[in-house]
């Protein structure tokens, strides 16, 4: 594994930015709304900060709950979505635990029928946001969200979502440059049109989730395969 | 000693576990030829100087090829239970009975496989019952959750033994005439990692047997053994043995997955039912057991500090 670009470059501005990339007060792009449609009643595996995600779609409604079963910590996303009499549930693989929208743990079979677990046992969630295709999560409810609210726009198309076995303030430093921020679309360097989203799945690793507007859907995908076959041949400075 | 609220896994290759016996190979397996095998993280090479091995059932008594290990040293060696076994330390502990092993009117084989999940994890699946509407549906046949209904737990001297009287198969016509297979399971646990089962199935008068075994390899490798036993009566060993297979490969499935596949000591670091008193139990004997083994190591130690 290779040092962060950015920590290694010794520029307090920079390493700043760094710490605001490991911060849980922004949103961060998940998956694809599509993913999650075509998942139907399985979940969707995401790593957001090195903690893992279980995204699904309960009632309509799409929750991502902690990818860790409190009873014997098998993920979650090994389920299936269930039905309850509290409603839709995400039914763990292992002992059938299920878990509603908000994290509570709805059912436990062992208990018997009919017996509801009382307060115990609940998992983590993080609040969602849906814009333009794409499904955002937040450990800070309260995270500004105006900057993806400008800058996406409707006529872009969401290409498939990379991961680079980088870290995430590098790849956005690369790929948009020194104004590359946290919690934003950004635009990338050298082009008037093709932005992206960035999520920090691991401090060694992200997901890129590159746009295209559809006016320009071809060209701009092939901008994107170069620009991303590129990144991925990027060779780090030595420490 | 746990301190509240501390999270507490084991790790597979855990020194204190030098001072247990292990399986190794099956016996079947270790031949003229030399054979590596791997335990805690060390490796040895297991080389039998003839072609007789070990035989149960009555026959353990007869001659038998000796095997010799080559490379790191180890306290001691056996073979049992149709396996070759190593203590790298001495055992804080000799092998429990597996009394069908013993009994002439039995038969065996033992089947093995390899995974991810710790050794813990595996045992505690092992004596997990509450999984088998979710795991075990199409190999069981058992669709109502199990709750603790006919379950009774009880611990001597570091071993746990779990009785669970459940129906099994309820969609399926009994030889009574009634729907389902009633099964009366005891399941006894020596640490670290040996869980017998015997199972009695009172409509028909059939029994069965099977111990798991899991061998520690690495720190993110185990092998199983299971040891499958039926009264000579029943000439389907081989089916049992394939069926054993099947139940294994169904708890793999999930077990494979977890990120973390690590047995949490700390079993207040997990949710628990009623139905969830055998994990637990295996834990706390598990801890005990460590803790021996700690004991021991450190009195080797200050009687080297003082030589």
């Amino acid at each position: 594994m290779t040092d962060s670009i950015v920590r290694r470059s010794g520029d307090r501005a920079q390493q700043v930015a760094l710490m605001d990339w490991n911060s849980p007060a922004h949103w961060w792009p998940l998956a694809l709304e599509s993913e999650l449609a075509d998942a139907g009643r399985k979940p969707i595996a995401v790593t957001l900060h090195s903690i893992p995600w279980a995204l699904v779609t309960l009632d309509g409604e799409i929750a991502a709950l902690k990818d860790l079963c409190p009873h014997r910590r098998v993920p979650l996303s090994a389920g299936v979505v269930a039905d309850s009499a509290a409603g839709e549930v995400l039914e763990c693989g292992y002992h059938g635990w299920a878990f509603d929208r908000s994290g509570a743990c709805a059912v436990i079979p062992a208990l018997g029928e009919g017996r509801a677990p009382r307060g115990m046992g609940g998992t983590p969630t993080i609040s969602l946001m849906l814009h333009e295709g794409l499904v955002w999560g937040s450990a800070d409810e309260s995270a500004d969200r105006s900057s993806i609210l400008r800058s996406m726009s409707s006529s872009g198309v969401l290409l498939r979502a990379q991961v680079v076995m980088q870290p995430a303030a590098d790849v956005a430093w690369l790929l948009a440059g020194e104004q590359a921020g946290p919690g934003a679309v950004l635009r990338l360097a050298h082009s008037s049109e093709l932005t992206f989203a960035i999520r920090p799945e691991t401090e060694f690793s992200c997901v890129v989730f590159p746009i295209v507007p559809s006016e320009s859907f071809e060209s701009g995908m092939q901008t994107w395969v170069q620009t991303l076959a590129a990144l991925e041949s990027a060779v780090a400075l030595p420490l | 000693m746990m301190q509240p609220g501390e999270d507490i896994l084991l790790d597979n290759d855990d020194a204190r576990l030098r001072r247990a016996w292990h399986p190794v190979a099956r016996s079947v397996d270790v031949t003229s030829t030399p054979l590596a095998v791997h335990l805690n993280g060390d490796e040895y090479t297991l080389v039998r100087h003839g072609d007789v091995a070990r035989a149960g059932h009555g026959l353990e008594d007869a001659p038998f090829s000796a095997i010799e290990v080559i490379g790191d040293v180890t306290w001691g060696l056996q073979e049992v239970y149709g396996l070759v076994w190593i203590a790298q330390e001495r055992p804080v502990a000799e092998l429990p009975p597996i009394l069908e092993w013993f009994d002439q009117g039995y038969h065996s084989g033992v089947l093995t496989r390899s995974t991810v999940a710790s050794a813990g994890v595996l045992i505690d699946n092992f004596l997990d019952v509450t999984h088998f509407s979710y795991l075990h549906r199409q190999s069981f046949g058992r669709s109502r959750p199990v709750t603790d209904d006919g379950y009774a737990i009880a611990t001597t001297d570091g071993r746990v033994q779990l009785t669970h009287d459940t129906v099994l198969q309820e969609g399926r016509r009994n030889s009574a005439g009634g729907l389902g297979q009633r099964r009366i399971a005891t399941y006894t646990y020596w640490p670290p990692y040996i869980t017998h089962l015997q199972m009695v199935f009172p409509e028909d008068g059939a029994q069965a047997a099977a111990t798991l075994i899991c061998q520690p390899e690495s720190k993110h490798s185990t092998k199983a053994y299971v040891l499958v036993l039926l009264p000579l009566s029943d000439p389907d060993l081989d089916d049992q043995i394939n069926f054993s297979d099947r139940v294994l490969s169904e708890d793999l499935v999930i077990i494979d997955k977890m990120a973390d596949a690590r047995l949490m000591l700390s079993w207040k670091s997990e949710l628990h039912t009623r139905a969830d008193r055998a994990s637990i139990e295996m834990r706390r004997s598990l801890s005990k057991f460590l803790d021996l083994c700690e004991a021991a190591q450190s009195a080797v130690d200050q009687k080297e500090v003082l030589v």
